[in-house]
């Protein structure tokens, strides 16, 4: 079993649980790899396809490696009647593909997120896992016309 | 109109990454009296005259459930936190974890004394970064200090999955388990984590318990409606000018706290529909504002108290434009395990946003009523049983936003 991997879920198993340890391996790789899934399996003392079973179920968790830069934006009520259909129209137009799609290069991915708790900041906006509140169309577009991958 | 704060009585006040801090104002006095007090008197303490209720939505008193616990037999017990906060428009909880830690950790080690465990979780969601990075301090410092005696507190992560706010799920979810709910009976209390007596609060609820045991059962019951003392936080969004969380007493009007703590509908506008506790939850008129927001007050209008989140609309919205995303959400978060509730939100889904394309028919008006008897009938848990309720509710108080989007039915 790869160190590197015992590591990390060792670390996380001081603070938290089967979930902590799958984030904190998703930080790492940018997803969960096969060989993390083996190495959360040894530790939690399951099968691999138990592990698949229990990471599926959360849609933080993917399987997959992702798009350089993933937009997420919320989908909530609150968030909808702050205006959050024009931001949409506008990270559409600045990135050239509907919401639910990615780039065919790879490069953006953009899709609903569900409530942040954000909502007295609406609307909320994550770019590759960080908060942007009180988004407007013209302040995404600002953000993401400078933004690289790590903005 | 003054917020009274029991909750949130530190909120701004104090440095809540700094334990001292909490310890000036009079922390953790009430864990020492609790610990000095018979555990049977101190459950019926809360149980009969505190009546404190559950802050997380149902609203079941908090002492009967800890005395459930209690007399549950087994050796090993286990207190859980309530902290996955998924219902839109809820933010509450991450305020009181945020603004005051301690109060929290404080209620939950009063849980754990009173019903002998030894072992407690906070679930957090997993969205909430900087809640579970201040959770954690707040446990390390508690710790050092010697305030949890041999008593564990661990801050356990969500990943995405609002079901995991119902406490069976939460609890699947806690054993490293896909987080699908529970048959009910056996309730938590009786065999919760890992089979054993387990009682799950909300972060609210355990905020209020020092209070509640430091200044007593009548002060407590002084406080609000004679049915639901005390006070709730509400966390208030949408078309309002004041976004933010306030903590009323639970005898206030609904139209009080969107009047003189929201500073009414913003920008001027006129107000349509309030939606107090979140998605799954009905809408209410303006003229019926003038009810007190605790729970049974709520009921009898036809609406809930919820979580407390309260989402005001003005009438520059069509009602149908709102339910979409309510719609796709209730889809996206059913867990699959009973098939009225992932078959029957789908098709609502579908549905909704065909009516609010404008391609829409009465038919398919009718359609969503039958779907939803089906599913409030024969949904396992309460997310399928409440999955349609604001759009039944909106058809009933709006129709006319509904003949606006199928207007061009002949
Ligand atoms: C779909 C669903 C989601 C829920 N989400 C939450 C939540 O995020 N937080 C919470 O405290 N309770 C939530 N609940 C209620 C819990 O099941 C449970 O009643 C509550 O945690 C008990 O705590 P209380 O008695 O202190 O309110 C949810 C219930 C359902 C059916
Ligand atoms: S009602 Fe929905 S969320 Fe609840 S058990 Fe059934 S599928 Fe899962
Ligand atoms: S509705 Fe978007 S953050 Fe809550």
């Amino acid at each position: 079993m790869n160190t590197e991997y015992r590591e990390v879920i060792t670390r996380a198993m001081e603070y938290g649980g089967i979930l902590d340890a799958m984030l904190a391996l998703q930080e790492k790789d940018g997803y969960l790899t096969g060989e993390a899934v083996e190495a959360l399996g040894k530790a939690f003392n399951m099968f691999p396809s138990q592990v698949y079973d229990t990471a599926t179920f959360y849609s933080m968790l993917k399987f997959e490696p992702q798009s350089i830069t993933e937009i997420l934006i919320c989908r909530g009520a609150p968030c909808h009647v702050a205006g959050s259909v024009e931001v949409i129209v506008a990270i559409e137009k600045e990135i050239g593909i509907k919401i639910g799609e990615k780039t065919e290069d790879g490069r953006y991915s953009f899709d609903y997120t569900e409530c942040l708790g954000q909502c007295q900041a609406a609307p909320a906006v994550l770019v590759n896992g960080k908060l942007h509140t009180n988004v407007t169309p013209e302040g995404i577009t600002v953000l993401l016309r400078k933004g690289g991958p790590e903005e | 109109m003054e917020e009274l704060r029991i909750t949130l009585r530190n909120a701004g006040k104090i440095n809540p990454e700094l334990i001292e801090d909490y310890i000036k104002v009079g922390g953790y006095t009430a864990l020492k009296k609790a610990r000095e007090t018979e555990r049977e008197q101190l459950i019926n303490m809360l149980e009969q005259s505190g009546k404190l209720r559950g802050r997380g939505g149902a609203g079941f008193n908090t002492g009967l459930k800890w005395s459930g616990a209690f007399k549950a037999k087994g050796a090993i017990k286990y207190v859980v936190c309530n902290a996955d906060e998924g219902e839109p428009g809820t933010y509450k909880d991450r305020m009181i974890i945020e603004s005051d830690p301690h109060t929290i950790l404080e209620g939950i080690l009063i849980g754990a004394y009173a019903i002998d465990a030894k072992e407690c979780y906070i679930y957090c969601r997993g969205e909430y970064e900087n809640s579970i990075r201040i959770l954690r301090k707040a446990i390390a410092q508690a710790e050092e200090k010697g305030l949890c005696g041999d008593v564990k507190i661990r801050v356990h992560s969500g990943a995405g999955s609002y079901v995991c706010g119902e406490e069976t799920a939460l609890l699947n979810s806690l054993e490293g388990k896909r987080a699908e709910p529970r048959l009910k009976p056996p309730f938590p209390t009786v065999a919760g984590f890992n089979a054993k007596p387990t009682v799950v609060n909300n972060v609210e609820t355990f905020a209020a318990v020092p209070a509640v045991v430091e200044k007593g059962a009548d002060w407590f019951c002084s406080i609000g409606a004679e049915q639901y003392p005390g006070t709730k936080v509400f966390s208030l969004s949408g078309d309002i000018t004041n976004k933010g969380c306030f903590e009323a007493a639970t005898n206030v009007k609904l139209r009080d706290i969107i009047d003189e703590f929201g500073g009414g509908v913003a920008n001027g506008k006129q107000l349509k529909a309030v939606q107090l506790g979140g998605s799954s939850c009905g809408f209410l008129k303006p003229e019926q504002l003038d009810t007190q927001v605790d729970l049974d007050s709520m009921r009898e209008i036809g609406g809930s108290l919820g979580s407390g989140a309260l989402l005001v609309i003005d009438d520059s919205h069509n009602m149908v434009d709102i339910l979409v995303g309510m719609a796709k959400f209730f889809n996206h978060e059913s867990c699959g395990k009973c098939t009225p509730c992932r078959e029957g939100t789908l098709r609502v889904a579908e549905l909704i946003e065909k009516i609010a394309a404008g391609n829409g028919s009465s038919q398919d008006l009718e359609e969503i009523k039958l779907l939803s008897d089906y599913m409030n009938m024969s949904a396992f848990c309460a997310l399928g049983q409440s999955a349609t309720t604001a759009i039944t509710s909106a058809m009933a108080l709006f129709p006319e936003d509904f003949s606006a989007k199928i207007a061009k039915e002949v």
